[in-house]
């Protein structure tokens, strides 16, 4: 009872818990409190106390905004999706096929508590035209030069980018995963292979819609933190193609102080995504039906 | 010919035999009662019968068809688990069609099959209700009606009313006979309970430590008893050492005339005993040291001789310190 209330507490939780260093990012950055004000166009130190939505209207229908947003969300839903369906694909494989899995889990932890930084500089070296992969293939006569190895890192479709993301949550979905199938109870899955239910059967009918519930918190977990991070995109991406995090810096940082006010404005756009985003989450939560697979 | 025939079905886990040769053969149609205490192997022989455990060793037929290594899925012998097992995410209708759906027959098919079965198991009103919605006697009926769906051969019933009250298990037997009966499947059921083995099956086998030791139409079962651990896992006999001389078997209690030169114990029931008060104060007679009021009858023990026996009778008149001659309607030497 004692345990199943604090799974419960920290259900509830969980997602405002990871939201933290986004959260922290932009307070950081910024001062949550002036920047609201400034995207409102208020500023005491330049003694301006109107409000206005000027920069809403300035900022918000330029092509370069709609293509950030465009970009924020490729660069987030695609890893999410690959994410997902690695780390569902080897929790599934993991859980049903092999016994003694500690140490494979021990292993697969490992890139969890790897920074963000350490990855990007691994992919930097690894994919760059002058990058390990490169060089390889030069050396096998492959490619004659440098150039001619493909643009992996700093490119349009943000490669490396998705590259750091997949390899860092892979093994979040799959800790995700493989703790909920540890809770599934087996004999659900013998009742159905007893039915007549071919192992493909098994899965779709009864082990991916008990996973549901799962799927749906790390989708919501993985495209959040994907839609609100910086590093990654700022120092992997093309600087034409800039997310919405990596385009509100470049305004912050501009020494014209009416592109601060853009970047409050990106700013604010996101956490207000984010809070519809998180809002979503708890209301799929509260409708959620909770059945009981768990064992008895 | 057999519908359901196990040859020498033998599984040991880790050295040690959970199965250890058994053999089982029905008809069509037949209800077995597999009746031991918990950790027998009854589940074991069940799940192996289903495919879902493997065997080392052993035949296992339905019909004409070795279905020894037929996965589970093809094998046509459906399991109702003792805590039914109901996908929680599916509804009745939805539980009920599984295994149709799973056949891939059309949707009309399906519903025909399924609203038939609903009927039957008069949850017809229950149709988009979820297993958490139901009672203890409905997802009892939703399993029974799932299995049975796909018409299995053999229908296999793990300890199916150990969750429920008494008034429901006595709704239920009766819901299970008539369906079984109904579709003429041929059943195993897993219990413990001997009361519910005899009341719904018409043979029984009896496994004690992974082995059959005695399989009979369920009124034969009292009459062929023969092996001493069934008549101590029945607890309803007294049991007298005794030993063998000159073709007699002598007891504490008198003597014997035995057929077999092995047999060793009187056996006779509770109820098979009559006393009465002793008039005549040289006659050997026993006496009651304990007396227990059991609703519809009364309990005795008594000691005769330095033997200890126990009388189930309605007569409740004999107290505790009675000297009382006692009579052995019926016993048997095994």
């Amino acid at each position: 009872m004692g345990g199943r209330s604090i799974k419960k507490i920290e259900s509830k939780y969980r997602p405002y818990i990871l939201l933290i260093p986004f959260i922290i990012f932009i307070i950081l950055m910024l001062g949550s409190t002036s920047m609201i004000e400034q995207s409102l166009g208020y500023n005491n130190q330049e003694g301006i106390s109107s409000i206005t939505f000027k920069y809403y209207e300035e900022i918000i229908f330029t092509k370069v905004f709609l293509e950030s947003i465009v970009y924020t969300i490729y660069i987030s839903v695609v890893p999410t999706l690959i994410s997902l369906i690695v780390g569902i694909y080897m929790g599934i494989a993991v859980h049903f096929n092999i016994k003694r899995k500690n140490r494979l889990n021990n292993i697969i932890q490992i890139p969890i508590i790897i920074p963000y930084t350490v990855y990007i500089f691994c992919i930097i070296l690894i994919l760059m035209q002058t990058g390990i992969v490169s060089r390889s293939v030069m050396n096998l006569n492959i490619i004659d030069t440098a150039n001619d190895f493909p643009l992996l890192i700093y490119d349009k479709f943000g490669v490396g980018i998705i590259m750091v993301y997949v390899l860092k949550q892979v093994p979040f979905v799959y800790f995700i995963i493989i703790s909920s199938l540890s809770n599934m109870d087996r004999k659900y899955i013998d009742v159905a292979l007893n039915l007549g239910s071919s192992k493909i059967q098994v899965l779709r009918e009864i082990v991916l819609p008990y996973l549901r519930n799962s799927i749906m918190t790390a989708f919501f977990i993985v495209f959040a933190f994907n839609f609100g991070s910086f590093e990654a995109p700022f120092l992997l991406g093309n600087p034409k193609y800039n997310t919405l995090p990596v385009l509100s810096y470049k305004y912050f940082i501009s020494s014209d102080i009416d592109k601060r006010s853009y970047s409050m404005v990106i700013n604010t756009i996101m956490i207000i995504a984010v809070v519809i985003l998180l809002h979503i989450y708890i209301k799929y939560n509260e409708r959620k039906n909770r059945r009981n697979y768990e064992k008895r | 010919m057999s519908e359901v025939k196990i040859i020498n079905l033998t599984k040991s886990i880790e050295g040690k035999y959970i199965l250890s040769n058994v053999s089982i053969e029905l008809e069509e149609g037949e209800f077995l009662s597999l009746l031991g205490p918990s950790g027998c192997g009854k589940t074991t022989l069940l799940n192996a019968i289903a495919g879902i455990v493997a065997i080392d060793s052993g035949e296992i037929f339905f019909g004409n068809i070795d279905v020894t290594n037929t996965p589970t899925n093809k094998r046509k012998a459906t399991i109702v688990f003792q805590d039914y097992a109901l996908f929680p995410h599916m509804t009745v209708y939805d539980n009920i069609a599984f295994g149709l759906k799973m056949k891939k027959l059309s949707k009309e098919i399906i519903k025909k099959e399924v609203m038939e079965l609903l009927e039957v198991i008069e949850l017809s009103d229950k149709i988009n209700n979820y297993p958490k919605e139901l009672s203890g006697g409905q997802k009892q009926r939703v399993a029974i009606a799932r299995a049975i769906a796909i018409k299995p051969m053999v229908l296999l019933l793990d300890e199916p009313f150990s969750g429920l009250d008494n008034s429901l298990k006595n709704t239920m037997h009766k819901f299970i006979m008539n369906i079984t009966k109904k579709y003429s499947i041929t059943t195993i059921m897993v219990t413990h309970d001997k009361n519910e083995a005899f009341k719904m099956s018409n043979k029984i086998a009896i496994m004690l430590n992974g082995e059959i030791k005695q399989i009979d139409y369920s009124k034969d079962i009292y009459k062929n008893i023969s092996d001493i651990k069934v008549v101590e896992f029945l607890e309803e006999f007294n049991i007298i050492k005794g030993k063998i001389i000159n073709n007699n078997l002598v007891t504490q209690i008198g003597s014997f005339e035995i057929k077999e030169k092995q047999n060793k114990y009187l056996v006779f029931k509770y109820d098979q005993v009559h006393i009465k008060y002793s008039k005549d104060k040289n006659e050997m007679v026993a006496e009651i040291i304990e007396k227990y009021y059991m609703g519809n009858y009364t309990t005795y023990i008594l000691m005769y001789n330095m033997e200890r026996i126990q009388i189930n009778i309605a007569d409740d008149k004999f107290d505790v310190g009675d000297k009382v001659n006692i009579e052995i309607k019926d016993y048997k030497i095994i």
